[in-house]
């Protein structure tokens, strides 16, 4: 049931918006059937992703856990077309009137990994690369910027959460676009963390997980990466999603990090 | 003397040539670029430039080639022609060293907290001038001198912003960030490149004032009180600083270091 066992938490409790891009599979998905759960009465989740069936897969794994409470919207985009913002964010945030929502929650999760196929040195096309940091650097700012545009006013609490990454402080080769982008990200979320003392900031790594995306990246054709993942997935060290999902909830409803930092769920790192 | 960084027939481009660390960069190098070599310049103002050569040539009359270019970084429609011009008749062979130093940078709106950066067009411009640009361009550098013949040295010219957030700049900040650790996995993965992000320090230049006048109490007390303690160094100074770093030639390539040899 909604509250067994857990209880409504401040961040989570009645009249909750909670957007979650990326919403359609891997961790998205964990999140968004984990906060299911925990939303309270009069809360809505809105999910976002390429990949409508993914969505209404998610969807219905959400309803099985909540069926009655909570409004689940879907909006199917790509953050890599800037063209398409307004219209996104418009559909993300339609309907959140003042005082529809006490608590409101971003989670900045979708991501893409870029071409692992070419080195740092490589990445010579600039429409790739502008793509790339659309997805994965500018989508983000614009949406956190509709976010507390539309939830602005003191009576909201705002929480925006960044998926990062590990690799956003340690360089892993043939990733030179995904370690920038969450580089970026993380340093974008400190300063606003630092202007916005009233915003719950946190930059989650949720480590590596039984994803599509670490599929991907294990595939990548590079032996030194598969051998660590080989290890890794051999001393247990890949998560299930869902048990990184829960970490990171945990963390939001504790609610004792510090705004901006960047925590990792096996609390290796804490910056 | 000429060095094993600097010495004869070494290429060198350095962006943002046209004022502040871009234009002592220039000058210094001047002094230190050994026969046949060559210096290009780029820049939005061809004045700037200009003067920049005219200064350059002081210091080395003969010797040194040097070359300018204006372009803007912003319109990445216009970086294959731009990054043509910079590297046309390079040819493997002329240079034994060659040097790109990615030193062009914007601070972005100043008057924006991070929360307020709503217009993606702004953003894309921005990270075009500040994280793309250097991207492919530094692409093109090593495309242009693959490294059987030529000694290549790619330094990143960042700030301690990219680590310590600074309000109101949060654009400049990311941007920073993002491309210490670009730099950081190009240095993985070319390991006979040598590869430097060096944090100059606060300058007394035209972007320190910027970052000054940007609306913000704590920035512009910040600068005030580092003014007032001699903080403030002049872009000569540590233009000199990083050069010596170049020449000296110890520091783990991928590196972030400063002008105060503080190590990231």
């Amino acid at each position: 049931m909604a509250s067994a066992g857990l209880g409504l938490s401040a961040v989570f409790g009645p009249a909750t918006f909670c957007a979650v891009t990326g919403g359609s599979r891997g961790l998205g998905r964990s999140i968004a059937v984990l906060l299911a759960e925990r939303l309270g009465e009069g809360s809505r989740l809105v999910l976002t992703g390429r990949s409508l069936q993914g969505l209404q897969d998610t969807k219905r794994q959400v309803e099985e856990k909540c069926p009655n409470q909570l409004e689940v919207k879907l909006v199917t985009g790509d953050m890599g077309d800037s063209t398409a913002y307004p219209a996104l964010f418009y559909d993300i945030f339609a309907d959140t009137g003042p005082g529809a929502f006490q608590n409101a929650l971003i989670i900045h999760n979708a991501a893409s990994l870029g071409d692992m196929g070419k080195k740092a040195a490589e990445h010579s096309d600039p429409e790739i690369l502008n793509k790339y940091y659309a997805t994965n650097l500018t989508s983000v700012i614009a949406l956190t910027a509709k976010f507390m545009e539309v939830f602005s006013g003191s009576n909201v609490r705002r929480t925006v959460v960044n998926i990062s990454s590990a690799v956003a402080v340690e360089p892993l080769a043939y990733q030179s676009l995904y370690c920038s982008g969450k580089a970026a990200r993380n340093m974008f979320f400190k300063v606003m963390a630092e202007e916005e003392p009233d915003v719950r900031v946190l930059s989650y790594s949720p480590g590596p997980m039984a994803t599509d995306m670490l599929q991907a990246v294990r595939s990548c054709g590079d032996k030194k990466v598969e051998d660590r993942f080989n290890a890794m997935e051999s001393q247990g060290l890949i998560l299930s999603p869902d048990a990184s999902a829960k970490h990171m909830c945990t963390l939001l409803e504790e609610d004792k990090f510090k705004s901006g930092a960047f925590l990792d769920v096996f609390g290796r790192f804490s910056l | 003397m000429a060095s094993a960084v600097f010495g004869p027939a070494t290429f060198c481009a350095v962006t943002g040539g046209s004022r502040g660390l871009g234009r002592s960069i220039a000058v210094l190098l001047a002094g230190r670029l050994g026969q046949g070599s060559r210096l290009v310049l780029t820049g939005r103002s061809l004045q700037g430039l200009q003067e920049t050569k005219r200064q350059v040539e002081e210091k080395s009359p003969n010797q040194l080639e040097v070359k300018l270019l204006t372009g803007d970084l912003e319109d990445s429609a216009a970086h294959a022609a731009h990054f043509c011009d910079i590297f046309a008749d390079a040819q493997q062979g002329t240079f034994k060293n060659a040097l790109m130093i990615n030193n062009a940078a914007t601070l972005g709106d100043g008057t924006k907290k991070a929360s307020e950066h709503s217009d993606p067009q702004i953003l894309t411009k921005y990270y075009a001038a500040n994280l793309t640009s250097v991207i492919t361009l530094t692409s093109k550098f090593m495309k242009v001198f693959p490294s059987t013949s030529v000694r290549r040295t790619v330094v990143n010219i960042t700030s301690d912003s990219a680590i310590n957030p600074l309000v109101n700049h949060s654009l400049y900040c990311s941007g920073k960030a993002a491309r210490n650790m670009f730099f950081k996995v190009m240095a993985e993965e070319d390991p006979d490149v040598r590869v430097l992000s060096y944090s100059p320090g606060p300058l007394d230049t035209d972007m320190l004032h910027t970052v000054r006048s940007c609306g913000n109490k704590g920035v512009e007390d910040l600068l005030t009180s580092m003014e007032s303690s001699g903080m403030i160094l002049s872009p000569a100074d540590s233009a000199e600083h990083l050069l010596n770093l170049l020449e000296k030639d110890t520091f783990l390539s991928g590196d972030f270091l400063d002008i105060f040899n503080f190590k990231y």
